[in-house]
């Protein structure tokens, strides 16, 4: 329902025409292209039918998650984790490339590999991504190194790939990870998604804060460091999407407490800007 | 007032600090938030602030009470008036002065007087006091009544010095640091001989200031007799003591009425003796014995009464609806014991019950029922065999049917006999029936031995319920065939005397003989072993109970009239004894093993004085317990969760 208020689809179609394999019959409707008309039958049975097929896949999409456990913060304004949110929007995503004709595959990876569904198009293998999204469980820490090399080695020939993470304290790691954007033959996507805490850090009481990935504790009054965190904070997201850039990777932040709709239309729309 | 029976775990208090250490120290342990990153949040300085909000503040103050209930439970709390709270000051001294009359001779009230003082200056800490009359707490008032104390009024009672210690005991407050028992006295034999305590337990030091050990003897009155004597006189002796070790010519006084006499006595050394006077009978009705002062001077005056003593009770159980013989009998009887009594100094009086619902008369000496029958009911019976059991005495003559009075004397447990006939002297040529001769060991046979049982011998019998005794009962007169005329059954304290015949002309002719009126009266004082009544003699201090009156207290020697009663309270002659115990032994007997005064650890010596509030605690921590539980409970916080 997400997908269906937002724009039409990932990308601009390179290959054009119908497809060529035989999908089914439907009964001829008058102004219809005659040469579609199944004459065999006609003789056999004296009704006009025309034969349709089945579309061909455009491009292939990727969809590649990071489960590490930071991505399992979720804050009071926000209505649920910041994994769930990406599994939604790749869901959604992944709705649109399929209407698209596209093949989807998702990748999913916190220290290890998580999931892999190999590309595919059909409602099947729709379902069967959304399975595979559902079961996505935020844990250990992030190995984006292990995960991109795992994939880049099993990426096809071309293709688009749609990152979603938090992309913390990655922002030195990602973009040398992410340099296949720069191939022709890749269009590289990254959706920075945080919780709307991260970056203002709204909390009044003295914390204890523990890292979510590691055992670490820090002892902090939120309103004393609360500027120098949004500064810093704000650095390296600038720092992350300049990074990426330069990679040639689309970089876009999305905070969990945004409508999905609005972040996906915002998305697109700012892809389809970008051409 | 508070008080508290453990006080030392009060210590536990301090624990309260606990908690406050915890509050402090829980207030820079903050909340644990997982967050994703910790790249850019820098440690800070927790402000104050951060955990000062009145909740916490709240539930320290919560929990600090729930502490300090508990601990304040666990070291019983009690709750004293304010009227009995001590001002305490830490350190206490309760001074016991025997005020015992002993303590009025020897020259003792000087001593006492040097002792007090010193206690006064040299014992530091609060000062209470303690008599056999008066009390004081540790404080301001003990220490005024010391300082006030007189000691030449003594009270001329017997001390109860255990009942003083125990007394003491209870003065001391739990709170005292140290507390210490004092005692003034004489240490008098008759007095403290009993006396014992663990003071040493309780961590009560002793100190004992013997005053007066350096007594001489004593001359004391030690009481009088009084007796009738022939012609219309009094004999009264006058008993003394002479515990001097020297001899003593005594001039001895006797005064009654306004009239006076005097008579010398010597008393050998350590031996007693007795002046005789002999006064004419109803005369006088007080008198007062005296000696010469002497250094105990309360037992040189005896008080007594020269009344004649209490005339006894003799009570007639007659048919109510009328038995001629019955009334006949009760007239001879009544007769006998007013005419065999006349001239004695102990007087009976005769009453008839009433067979009306609670009446009783404990007092009575004997119960005589004639022609004894189913007319007493068994309220009536129960009464009879109460009286005997309680050392009356029973006089039964049967009724118109003797099988009937067996019966009902069986079924009451008065005595078991087995009915043998009506025997009649018509049976044998009215021949009447004599009485057989008493042997030495009956206890009439002395009264009726010789000429004097002449006239007994030749009674006759017409008539008498033939029976055979069976069980714990004696035959005191029998027929010269062996059938009992007269039976005695022991009952409690008490006796019952049967007859089998009765005292009318056409059973007998006993009560026409003379030997009748010696007869009733061996029976009535019980074959002569039953001493005359005595109006009531106590010492000063003792009690009279009445019976359903107000109790009679003997506070000075004197007469005193009491109900129907005539009373003389003298000194008693315990205080006159000149024998003191060892210091040492005293001590020993109170705790103070090895030391005059020694000094314990003190400890709390609770005689579960006051109010228990332990409970009460208890509750109040329950209370706070739950909530502080119910404070503390999980709730919904902030949460990263999903």
């Amino acid at each position: 329902m997400v997908a269906e208020g937002v724009y039409g689809g990932l990308h601009k179609s390179i290959h054009h025409g119908r497809g060529t394999e035989f999908f089914q019959y439907r009964n001829y409707s008058p102004g219809e292209d005659l040469k579609f008309v199944d004459w065999k039958v006609f003789a056999r049975s004296n009704n006009l039918y025309s034969k349709t097929f089945e579309e061909e896949t455009n491009t292939t999409c990727y969809l590649v998650l990071d489960t590490s456990a930071s991505m399992s913060y979720k804050g009071s304004r926000s209505p649920c984790h910041k994994l769930r949110y990406a599994s939604m929007a790749a869901a959604a995503l992944a709705y649109l490339a399929n209407r698209q004709g596209d093949a989807v595959g998702l990748y999913a990876y916190g220290e290890e590999i998580n999931e892999w569904i190999e590309p595919r198009t059909g409602q099947d293998h729709l379902q069967a991504v959304y399975h595979a999204l559902n079961r996505l469980k935020p844990e250990g820490q992030s190995g984006h190194k292990n995960g991109w090399s795992t994939l880049l080695n099993r990426l096809p020939g071309r293709g688009i790939v749609l990152f979603f993470s938090d992309m913390l304290e990655a922002e030195s790691e990602l973009p040398e990870l992410l340099k296949f954007g720069q191939s022709i033959r890749y269009d590289s996507l990254a959706l920075q998604i945080l919780d709307p805490d991260e970056l203002d850090l709204p909390y009044n009481e003295a914390l204890e804060f523990s890292a979510m990935e590691e055992r670490k504790f820090i002892p902090a009054y939120p309103e004393a460091i609360r500027e120098n965190y949004q500064q810093r904070m704000n650095g390296f997201c600038k720092k992350l999407h300049d990074s990426l850039a330069g990679v040639g990777a689309q970089h876009m932040r999305v905070h969990t407490s945004q409508s999905l709709g609005e972040a996906l239309g915002f998305f697109l729309h700012h892809r389809e800007r970008r051409g | 007032m508070l008080t508290f029976t453990y006080p030392w775990l009060l210590w536990g208090l301090a624990g309260l600090a606990l908690p406050v250490l915890a509050h402090m120290v829980h207030r820079h342990t903050t909340k644990r938030l997982s967050f994703p990153s910790l790249r850019f949040i820098r440690i800070s300085q927790i402000p104050r602030k951060g955990r000062s909000w009145p909740t916490d503040l709240l539930l320290l103050l919560l929990r600090l009470l729930l502490l300090a209930a508990a601990i304040i439970c666990v070291a019983g709390p009690r709750w004293l008036p304010q009227d009995a709270i001590p001002s305490v000051n830490g350190e206490e001294t309760i001074v016991f002065i025997d005020n015992s009359s002993s303590m009025g001779g020897w020259g003792i009230p000087a001593e006492v007087s040097d002792s007090l003082l010193k206690v006064i200056q040299e014992e530091e800490g609060g000062l209470g006091a303690i008599t056999f009359s008066d009390k004081t707490l540790p404080g301001e008032e003990g220490f005024a009544f010391l300082k006030g104390y007189d000691p030449t009024k003594t009270r001329q009672f017997k001390g109860n010095p255990q009942k003083a210690i125990n007394e003491a005991i209870s003065l001391f407050s739990p709170e005292g640091a140290s507390q210490k028992l004092i005692i003034i006295s004489d240490f008098q034999s008759s007095d403290w001989q009993l006396a014992s305590a663990q003071l040493d337990s309780l961590g009560i030091a002793l100190k004992l200031i013997p005053v007066g050990q350096k007594r001489g003897g004593n001359i004391s009155i030690l009481g009088v007799r009084t007796s009738p004597a022939a012609d219309e006189k009094i004999r009264i002796w006058v008993q003394l003591a002479n515990q001097t070790g020297e001899e003593q010519n005594l001039k001895v006084k006797l005064e009654a009425g306004s009239d006076e006499w005097i008579k010398e006595i010597a008393l050998k050394p350590d031996q007693n003796g007795q002046a005789q006077f002999l006064l004419p009978r109803d005369e006088y009705f007080k008198a007062k014995a005296s000696i010469g002062e002497d250094v105990y001077a309360p037992d040189n005056v005896y008080h007594f009464w020269l009344m004649a003593p209490p005339a006894r009770k003799v009570e007639f159980f007659l048919t109510p609806n009328g038995d001629k013989i019955g009334e006949e009998e009760a007239f001879f009887l009544r007769t006998a014991i007013i005419s065999a009594t006349a001239n004695e100094w102990q007087k009976y009086l005769v009453t008839h019950h009433s067979f009306k619902e609670n009446e009783d008369a404990p007092d009575r000496e004997a119960v005589f029922i004639p022609g004894f029958g189913k007319h007493l009911k068994k309220d009536d019976l129960s009464l009879i065999l109460d009286h005997a059991m309680s050392g009356g005495k029973v006089v039964v003559t049967p009724g118109s049917s003797p099988a009937e009075m067996l019966s009902i004397l069986r079924e009451n447990k008065f005595l078991e006999a087995d009915y043998r006939g009506l025997k009649e002297s018509s049976g044998r040529g009215m021949q009447p029936y004599r009485l057989a001769g008493l042997p030495e060991s009956n206890p009439l046979g002395r009264l009726f031995a010789g000429d004097a049982g002449k006239d007994l011998y030749l009674s006759q019998v017409h008539k008498f319920v033939a029976l055979r005794p069976r069980g714990e009962i004696r035959t005191i007169l029998s027929i010269e065939d062996g059938d009992p005329l007269l039976l005695q059954r022991p009952l409690g304290k008490g006796s019952l005397f049967l007859f089998t015949t009765r005292f009318h002309g056409t059973w007998s002719d006993l009560p026409l003989r003379n030997s009748f009126l010696p007869l009733v009266r061996e029976i009535l004082t019980g074959f002569g072993e039953q001493k005359d009544s005595k109006w009531p003699r106590i010492s000063v201090g003792d009690t009279l109970t009445g019976n359903g009156t107000e109790d009679f207290k003997g506070n000075e020697p004197g007469l005193f009239q009491w109900n129907d009663q005539l009373v003389a309270v003298n000194t008693p002659h315990e205080e006159s004894i000149p024998d003191v115990l060892d210091v040492e032994l005293i001590s020993e007997s109170l705790g103070a093993v090895g030391s005059l005064s020694s000094k314990g650890t003190p400890i709390s010596h609770e005689e579960n004085k006051g109010t228990p509030l332990g409970p009460w605690f208890a509750l109040l921590a329950m209370g706070l317990f739950l909530a502080e539980s119910f404070w503390v409970r999980p709730r919904d916080r902030h949460s990263n969760e999903d």
